[in-house]
């Protein structure tokens, strides 16, 4: 048969039409699967720098240790610090660092399972890079999506990025001792949550006392 | 803000293809992106020339971005189209029906961002 070729020097157009979104959806799906073959409630945490995400996990796993077993991964970019601040209590800590991405992916939690005893487990948390903007765009096969904020980060953070709010099952408002301090009302950041995302439960929090905490739980409806 | 490793990607993706079609050169490359999608095109289209600039084969690639407009469906009241300007008070567009203000709206386009092809000479 006879093949015709372009000949040296000639232009063409390859079609691909493919997308560089669905490649991460397809992955967090699996991970999805995986989880729910071993019976592992997955929840990603996700938050600004600071506003308090390893201080929820750590008083999370505190009010939950007694029934379950707890996993958690730890998304940074380079340092083992909360992986540190995590270890008591879980049954098993994973770091996982990104390096320079600002964001965890499918494919970086797919590995991580694979590093996890997932028969030992019925819990994990998977605490995010400390940014509001990426991971909203990177599903990673969580159950649930969680974001935390806290008032000392102002008054705009929900307003600023709806996105990730759009797409939160839990909004948890942390630090609410320092509104009078901060001139920021948790109860308007509740409202802005509330208009973009009206299905989210809001939650307010004070991480050092840990006032909110059993209701943060409540909300997750673990068996 | 994440436009550096989705660049990478496509890169990737394009040297790829070159050397499937044994290509000596990337002329072009064209993307579409989601006005929904988190990336800022000049910044995409900065980093994959960027990359592609340390390369024989791709030191004089032009990409092309084609802007994707989001499109939404209500939930409440069934409007089905595009955000409109309203909408658009912030960096990102504020998710509310532009027709009856509801929330709970059905995101089915505009968050992607493709690579739509890759134009090479043999």
């Amino acid at each position: 048969m006879k093949i015709i070729q372009p000949r040296e020097g000639e232009t063409f157009d390859i079609e691909l039409e493919e997308s560089l979104l669905s490649k991460n959806r397809e992955l967090a799906d699996n991970n999805r699967k995986i989880l729910d073959e071993n019976e592992i409630i997955a929840i990603d945490v996700m938050g600004s720098i600071g506003s308090g995400k390893t201080s929820l996990i750590k008083n999370l796993i505190k009010g939950l240790k007694a029934g379950h077993r707890i996993g958690v991964i730890a998304g940074d970019l380079t340092t083992e610090i909360d992986a540190e601040r995590l270890r008591e209590g879980s049954t098993q800590v994973l770091q996982v660092n990104t390096g320079k991405e600002c964001h965890l992916d499918a494919n970086l939690i797919k590995r991580a399972l694979e590093n996890i005893k997932l028969k030992e487990i019925d819990i994990l948390f998977i605490e995010n890079v400390g940014n509001l903007i990426c991971p909203a765009e990177f599903p990673l096969g969580a159950h649930k999506r969680l974001v935390v904020i806290s008032v000392t980060e102002g008054p705009y953070m929900v307003v600023k990025h709806p996105f990730i709010f759009r797409e939160a099952d839990i909004v948890v408002i942390n630090k609410i001792d320092l509104q009078v301090q901060m001139g920021v009302s948790a109860a308007k950041l509740k409202e802005d949550v509330l208009k973009i995302n009206k299905k989210a439960k809001v939650v307010l929090t004070n991480c050092v006392t840990g006032e909110g905490v059993k209701e943060i739980i409540k909300c997750m409806n673990f068996q | 803000m994440h436009e550096l490793s989705v660049a990478n990607q496509i890169v990737e993706r394009a040297l790829e293809v070159a050397k499937e079609k044994k290509a000596k050169k990337i002329k072009s490359i064209e993307l579409a992106v989601g006005e929904l999608s988190l990336l800022g095109e000049e910044q995409l289209k900065f980093w994959v020339k960027e990359i592609l600039k340390s390369k024989e084969i791709g030191k004089d690639v032009q990409i092309k971005v084609n802007s994707v407009k989001a499109k939404i469906k209500c939930k409440k009241c069934g409007y089905e189209g595009n955000l409109k300007p309203a909408n658009q008070d912030h960096f990102q567009p504020v998710f509310f029906c532009p027709d009856c203000g509801e929330s709970d709206i059905q995101i089915e386009g505009g968050r992607d961002c493709v690579i739509k092809k890759v134009q090479v000479q043999i």
